[in-house]
């Protein structure tokens, strides 16, 4: 620390009941700039969703009148997914900068960043293991998509658990429904019916998640000097 | 009024006392980390948290990482239960409210 030379702010009070609340909306504030999901992770899934399943649900979904080819929209869908899943590394490792944690908590972290992976390379897996005993294309378009979406909500589940996020259980507990839901849509409408409850809900989700924070600091930041 | 701790009850420092209490009891935080998370300026940080260190009520710990200094702050176990008391304090003057 150095002396810098400033008038110091922020030494008066506010009444008991603001005091309170300007408690609560910092400890708030500190949380969700620290949490792992932060709404810039939410907008990039929700972006990857909606484009990807867009893209695949093109293949079939407006033919005869526009199609693209089948290769294409699984690239798409693939190019997407993989920016997503970097982008949330990035931001989950620079959301930890600056605090020195104890081994318990990095250990905690660390299994936590390994089960997004195992459990996508387990869905993947067993999805090579189900199509080696002849799972038909028509199944394979429900599982894969209807999978990952299902572990991701899981792993929303698991985010609340581990970082006391009720936000993040609710998105979970919306994933696990939507991707149970889907292969009732057929094929290729579950593709749709993802791209839309998934993609553009995480998008509406990731704005009013902004909108809220950007709030809570400029509530503690603002007329409140300091 | 009498009861509430006057070393946070102070809006900066309330903030600080606030933000460190997020914290688990044996974790740390950056300086420029914690004036990020605040939007505090410097000098206004240092001024308030020199308070707070003469109070006992957090460590300023400096050390060498790589080549480069780094300053770390956290709330002691005395700042800890400071904040503690000074949150029960104001609930139970509000009636409870949380």
């Amino acid at each position: 620390m150095s002396d810098f030379d400033e008038e110091p702010t922020g030494d008066e009070a506010l009444d008991p009941a603001e005091m309170l609340r300007l408690l609560n909306d910092q400890q708030k504030s500190v949380s969700t700039q620290f949490g792992s999901m932060a709404w810039t992770v939410t907008a990039t899934w929700g972006i990857a969703w909606t484009v990807g399943f867009t893209s695949v649900w093109l293949i079939d979904g407006l033919k005869p009148a526009f199609s693209i080819p089948e290769a294409a929209g699984f690239i798409v869908l693939g190019v997407v997914v993989c920016i997503a899943v970097i982008v949330s590394v990035i931001m989950g490792i620079r959301t930890g900068r600056g605090v020195k944690t104890t081994r318990e908590e990095a250990f905690s972290s660390a299994a936590y960043g390994c089960t997004w992976s195992l459990s996508m390379i387990g869905i993947w897996l067993f999805g090579m293991a189900l199509i080696s005993q002849g799972m038909s294309p028509h199944i394979i378009q429900f599982y894969f998509s209807s999978g990952f979406v299902l572990m991701t909500g899981i792993m929303m589940a698991v985010t609340a658990a581990v970082w006391k996020m009720k936000s993040a259980l609710f998105i979970g507990i919306w994933l696990v429904v939507i991707a149970a839901v889907a292969p009732f849509f057929g094929a290729p409408g579950n593709y749709l019916f993802l791209a839309i409850s998934g993609g553009l809900v995480f998008i509406g989700f990731a704005i009013a998640a902004a909108a809220y924070n950007s709030g809570l600091k400029r509530r503690v930041q603002g007329d409140r000097r300091g | 009024m009498a009861d509430l701790d006057p070393v946070i009850h102070a809006q900066a420092r309330l903030r600080i006392t606030s933000a460190l209490a997020t914290l688990g009891p044996k974790e740390a935080i950056t300086f420029p980390r914690l004036q990020e998370v605040l939007g505090m300026t410097a000098g206004n940080l240092s001024t308030h948290l020199r308070k707070l260190e003469t109070a006992d009520y957090v460590s300023v710990e400096k050390v060498i990482e790589g080549r480069s200094p780094v300053t770390y702050i956290a709330l002691t176990t005395l700042g800890r239960r400071r904040f503690e008391d000074y949150t029960e304090s104001l609930r139970s003057l509000l009636g409870g409210a949380s």
